[in-house]
Formats: C-alpha cells, sequence, structure tokens
C-alpha cells in the first residue's frame, strides 16, 4: 500500500516537473549557443534588452525607495482601514495585466482621469519610455511591498523597543534595526518584484505600445518576432530564461538571520506560486 | 541622587493597573502572578506605552503628565531597560550591540561584565547567563539614571540562576540609581532588592522588605507568594492575646493575638518542626499528618502535607526515616503563626502609600492612602 501510494506521489512530481520544464529545454534545444549571440546582435534585441533592463531597473528603484516606508509603516502600526489599504496594494497582483494597462491609460493617457494636470505640467505619459516605468512598477510593485510588510513584521517588536530606549529615535530604529533584520526578505521581495516587472507585457503594450528602442521591452519584442522571425524570439526567450533563472537561485542563496525573519525563504518560495 | 516618582493608570483587558510608587535610589522588586501588569507598569516608565493617566518623573525631569500633556519619547527618557529574553540585536555582535547606546568607549563596560573575550560574537552565539550580562552591559553603557528589569531571571536554567542572584545583586546595588525589577518569583527578588512592592491585578497589595514580608504577610496572597503555609478557620479569643483556631482542614491550634470569626494563619515553612509522634508535654501545635512528598534540596529538606510544609534539617529527616502516606507530627509555636486577614475586600485596593506631595493631590482620585491591615 505504502509502495503504490509512493509511486503515485512521485508520478505527480515527475509529470509536474517534465510539464513545468519542458518548455524552457525546448528553447535551449531549437537554438545553439553560436545561433543565440548571433541573434542577439541584431538592433532589436540589443534595443529591446537594454530598454528591458533600463526600464525595469529605474521602475525597481521607485518601487524600493517608495515601498519600503510605506511598507514599514503598515507593518508596525494598526489603523482602521489598514486591510483595505494593504487590499488596494495587492490589487495588481489579481488583476489581468491588459486590464492594468487599461487603467493606467485611463487614469494617466492625455484624456485621462489625471491627463489634464499632467498636460498642464507639460507631462506626455502615455506611449513614452516613462510609461513603460509606469506600467512595470503598477504590475511589479506588489510582489515587493507583500514581501516587505511581512518581513517587517517578523522582525521581533522587543527589537523596536529596546533601540528605543537605548536612545535611538524612530528613524535610527528603521535603518539600524529594522532595514537590516528584515533585508533578507527585503531582497527576496526585490528580486521577485524585478522579474515580474522584466517580463511585463500587457498592461506595457497597452499603455506605453511597442516601440522599438522606445516602449518595446524583450517581452514586446518577442511578441513582435514571433510573427516574423521565430529564431530572434527565441534567442530573446533564452536570454530572459536566464535572467529569471539566475534571479530565482539569488533569491533562494539569500541568508536570513537567526530569530527574526529565518522564514523569508519558506515566504519567498510560496509566494512565486501564488 | 534622584527619586523616581511614579503615579499611573494604565487600563488593561480585564483590570486597570493603578499604582503610586517612589523610587528612590536602590532596587525595587515588583513581584506578582503572571499577568498582574508588573511589565505595563516598567514599560510605562520606558515611554513604551502612554498611561491613561498620572505623571512619571525623575527629580525635576518631568517624562509623562498627562495634565500638563507632557510624554516623552522612549528615546529621550534616561532609562536602561533589560528585557525578558533580553531582546539583543541577532545582526549585531557583542560589542555592536553593547554599543548601540553608548556615546563613549565601551571597553571598561565589557570587561566589568567579564564579556570582552565575547566581543565579536552574535547573540546567536551565547549562552543564557552570558546573554543576560550583554543585556545588562548594553542597558547601562547608555548611562541611565534609572534601571529596568523585566524579569531578569526568567531566560535562566535552575542551576545557572542560583549564582547569578549572587552576581547581580551587588552590581545593582553598586550602581545607587532607581532600580526597578520585576519577577514573578519571590526568590529572585529578596535576592535581589531591598523593597518589594507585591501587585495583584494591577494594585501594591503589600509592600516592604523582603523580610518584613515573610514575616508579616498582610494578604493570604502574600503569605502563600512568600512561601509560607497558610491555614483557614474559625478564630475565637480565648485568653488576653491568645486565640484558638479550629481549622478548616480539622484540628485546633492556638495562636498569639486576639482575633474572631474567619482567619488565615501564615505560618513560615522553618518554624514547623517535625517529628514521629505526638509529644504529652509540649505547649507548641501539634498536627499528625500523612506525609505527601518529601524534596531534598541540599542540606534542608520539605516535607509536605496536604495541610502543611515544613523545611528541616536534611540530616535530621534521614534520623526520622520519613516515607511518603505515613503519618508525621508537625508542631509549631504559637508565637510563630501570624494572623492574615481573609476575605477583606478593601485589602487589596489599597496602594502602597499616600503621596505626601500636595501638589498631586488630583491624584488621590484613585490613590488611597496607605491602610494598616497588619494586627499583631
Amino acid at each position: 500500500m505504502t509502495r503504490r501510494f509512493n509511486f503515485l506521489l512521485g508520478t505527480t512530481l515527475a509529470i509536474s516537473v517534465v510539464f513545468l520544464g519542458l518548455p524552457v529545454v525546448a528553447i535551449f534545444t531549437r537554438i545553439g549557443p553560436g545561433e543565440l549571440v548571433r541573434q542577439l546582435g541584431t538592433d532589436v534585441a540589443t534595443d529591446a534588452l537594454l530598454l528591458s533592463f533600463k526600464t525595469s531597473g529605474i521602475a525597481l528603484g521607485v518601487i524600493l525607495l517608495v515601498g519600503t516606508p510605506a511598507a514599514y509603516f503598515l507593518a508596525t502600526r494598526r489603523f482602521p482601514g489598514r486591510n483595505v489599504v494593504i487590499t488596494i496594494l495587492e490589487l495588481p497582483l489579481v488583476l489581468p495585466p491588459a486590464v492594468a494597462g487599461i487603467g493606467l491609460f485611463a487614469a494617466l493617457g492625455s484624456r485621462g482621469l489625471l491627463g489634464g494636470t499632467l498636460d498642464a505640467f507639460g507631462v506626455q505619459l502615455a506611449f513614452t519610455q516613462a510609461a513603460v516605468v509606469v506600467a512595470v512598477i503598477f504590475v511589479a510593485s506588489p510582489f515587493y511591498v507583500r514581501q516587505a510588510i511581512a518581513s517587517f513584521e517578523a522582525v521581533d517588536t522587543s527589537l523596536l523597543d529596546a533601540a528605543r530606549t537605548l536612545g535611538a529615535g524612530p528613524a535610527r530604529t528603521f535603518f539600524r534595526v529594522s532595514i537590516p533584520l528584515a533585508a533578507s526578505g527585503l531582497a527576496a521581495g526585490a528580486t521577485l518584484s524585478w522579474a515580474r516587472g522584466l517580463g511585463e507585457f500587457g498592461a506595457t503594450i497597452l499603455f506605453a505600445g511597442s516601440l522599438q528602442g522606445v516602449t518595446q521591452t524583450a517581452p514586446l519584442a518577442i511578441y513582435d518576432a514571433f510573427s516574423v522571425d521565430t529564431r530572434t524570439a527565441q534567442a530573446l526567450a533564452a536570454v530572459l530564461i536566464l535572467t529569471s533563472l539566475g534571479v530565482l537561485l539569488i533569491a533562494k542563496a539569500l541568508p536570513s538571520w537567526k530569530n527574526s525573519n529565518s522564514q523569508s525563504a519558506y515566504r519567498f518560495g510560496r509566494s512565486t506560486s501564488s | 541622587m534622584e527619586k523616581l516618582e511614579l503615579t499611573i493608570r494604565v487600563p488593561l483587558r480585564s483590570f486597570d493597573v493603578e499604582l503610586a510608587l517612589d523610587v528612590p535610589p536602590g532596587v525595587l522588586a515588583l513581584v506578582g502572578p503572571s499577568g498582574a501588569g508588573k511589565s505595563t507598569i516598567l514599560r510605562a516608565i520606558a515611554g513604551l506605552l502612554r498611561p491613561s493617566d498620572g505623571r512619571i518623573a525623575l527629580g525635576p525631569a518631568v517624562w509623562f503628565d498627562r495634565q500638563r500633556k507632557i510624554h516623552l519619547e522612549p528615546e529621550r527618557r534616561s532609562v536602561g531597560l533589560v528585557f525578558q529574553d533580553y531582546a539583543l540585536f541577532p545582526h549585531l555582535t557583542v560589542a555592536e550591540n553593547v554599543a548601540f547606546g553608548s556615546r563613549g568607549p565601551i571597553d571598561a563596560l565589557l570587561a566589568r561584565f567579564k564579556i570582552e573575550h565575547l566581543a565579536r560574537v552574535r547573540p546567536s552565539g551565547l549562552s543564557g547567563g552570558e546573554r543576560q550580562r550583554v543585556a545588562l552591559a548594553r542597558a547601562l553603557a547608555r548611562r541611565p539614571s534609572v534601571v529596568l528589569l523585566d524579569e531578569p531571571m526568567s531566560a535562566l536554567d535552575a542551576s545557572t540562576r542560583e549564582g547569578v542572584r549572587g552576581e547581580r545583586g551587588p552590581i545593582l546595588r553598586s550602581l545607587a540609581l532607581p532600580t526597578v525589577l520585576v519577577s514573578h518569583d519571590f526568590g529572585d527578588a529578596a535576592a535581589l532588592a531591598e523593597n518589594v512592592a507585591v501587585i495583584v491585578d494591577g494594585r501594591v497589595v503589600q509592600y516592604g522588605t523582603p523580610q518584613e514580608l515573610v514575616e508579616n504577610p498582610t494578604t493570604p496572597f502574600v503569605a502563600r507568594f512568600t512561601g509560607s503555609n497558610l491555614l483557614s478557620g474559625h478564630a475565637r479569643r480565648i485568653a488576653n492575646e491568645i486565640s484558638e483556631v479550629i481549622l478548616e482542614s480539622g484540628g485546633r491550634i492556638r495562636i498569639a493575638g486576639s482575633a474572631e470569626g474567619r482567619v488565615g494563619v501564615a505560618l513560615a515553612p522553618w518554624d514547623v518542626k517535625i517529628s514521629r509522634d505526638l509529644s504529652p508535654t509540649t505547649d507548641d501545635n501539634q498536627l499528625e499528618l500523612p506525609v505527601s512528598s518529601i524534596v531534598p534540596r541540599g542540606d534542608r529538606s520539605r516535607v509536605s502535607t496536604n495541610v502543611l510544609a515544613a523545611e528541616v534539617p536534611t540530616r535530621e529527616l534521614a534520623r526520622l526515616d520519613l516515607r511518603s502516606g505515613e503519618p508525621v507530627v508537625m508542631a509549631f509555636a504559637p508565637a510563630a503563626a501570624r494572623l492574615v486577614p481573609l476575605a477583606n475586600p478593601g485589602s487589596s485596593k489599597s496602594g502602597p502609600r499616600a503621596t505626601d506631595d500636595g501638589g498631586r493631590d488630583r491624584l488621590a482620585r484613585f490613590v488611597r492612602p496607605r491602610r494598616h491591615i497588619r494586627k499583631e
């Protein structure tokens, strides 16, 4: 009985691994290293990759800068409506990216909710590189903020109290105690968020368009190239796979401090599947 | 040296913490059962929570005053707080932990607490006793004017505890600072503190030196807490300053003092003598009871029955050759027993002392003057 059950478990695991791993392997079997390098030398590919890394990098910077204090606020304070606020911040997780794109267009497009205001300041957002960054921030930030809230919540509050009684004000406590103790969790959230931003497609194509060298990120270039030249599409896909794999390995290898947020690796593993 | 003046009310879930205490330089222990509000008091002094009413001041420096809307943030109060689980920063070394709140060099402090050799070690590599020394050094590195210790012994195992008690007492006393320590263990409190305030449900039920509490418990709780036996029964005055008590557990005893009605009788275990047989020629009270347990602790042993416990030299116990379940005679002098008022609802409400500061009369709302409920 035990053997049969173990066999059943093993079979489902094998199916999962093959199903999830096969597409990744397939891309590399159909494109050799030489071909990969040659395809990446094309203007379309280099433009798209550089643009992707640039926009997702800027987006990550903004997410860290704004998301970290916001997450700390949510993790350390209880107030009425807190759950509503958290739900709003998590909404992009479940929103179809295309819906996010339309939403951004309706809010920030030239005829959108804030379009007039932005116009008055001479800012045209839609179909610019800034729009790519905005779309990526919108879609990727919940991945970071969620993890950051959990990481800050996992820091023992008596350590924060201890810092205060030792003469550290709230800001020094934040930088000297909370940030270092939540660091591995924050880094895991940041890598996840960045990976999600790098793969952003739906919101970007609707809000920023797909102009080579201006708003065409790697996923958009893959889509464009797919109907013309599948080999370029596969080369780009291969690069994104390697990048994603690297990100995943980095996130898993991050050290975690004992006692404070040692479960961050587990949280990370869980949130990838959600 | 400044005196810490404390008059606070903090509402908790099922009761309010209400107390008025003056803490002169020296060690005061707040003792009481878990959940009595002891840690709340420390947090209020440190500024980690804001009382709903009252005033906290150290000499001329006012830390909290509800009426004048003063509430200093924790970092602006000169306190050194040692947390129950020590709350050492796990990402910092011992030296970095101690230096966290310090403005000067810390070498002398590390040496004083014998932790120089651990300077580069992280807290996860320390033993319980070492952690406690680091926590104490870190709290003192800020040169605080008030020292607070929350259950400083509870994270230590029994074997290190005894030694640590002996080491810490002199250090705390040598600081000559108002020091408040919280403990649920009377033994820890007695070893470390000069004065003890017994706190039950947020109020001080008795205040005195450890010796005074043992000798004259004013409530059944204090009697049990300090390790005394507590018998209850009905008292009847039979002569001048002599009363007879018919025990609820059976039997009758004579005690010094005048009492009528239902009373408690507190009796220190070391005042109880044991023997095999009843003595016909003694004035002592004698109760013959079956032994329920015998627990040796070094050269003293504790012999318990379901009514009384006696603490006797282990050597004497060996001579008697007692066994569990066998009857033993427990005897004590009438003068060794102390009367404790039972079911006295007023006694648990009284604060430890009236504030003699006339300017604080508004506090009389929730601080009642000390009641003298001792009966000699």
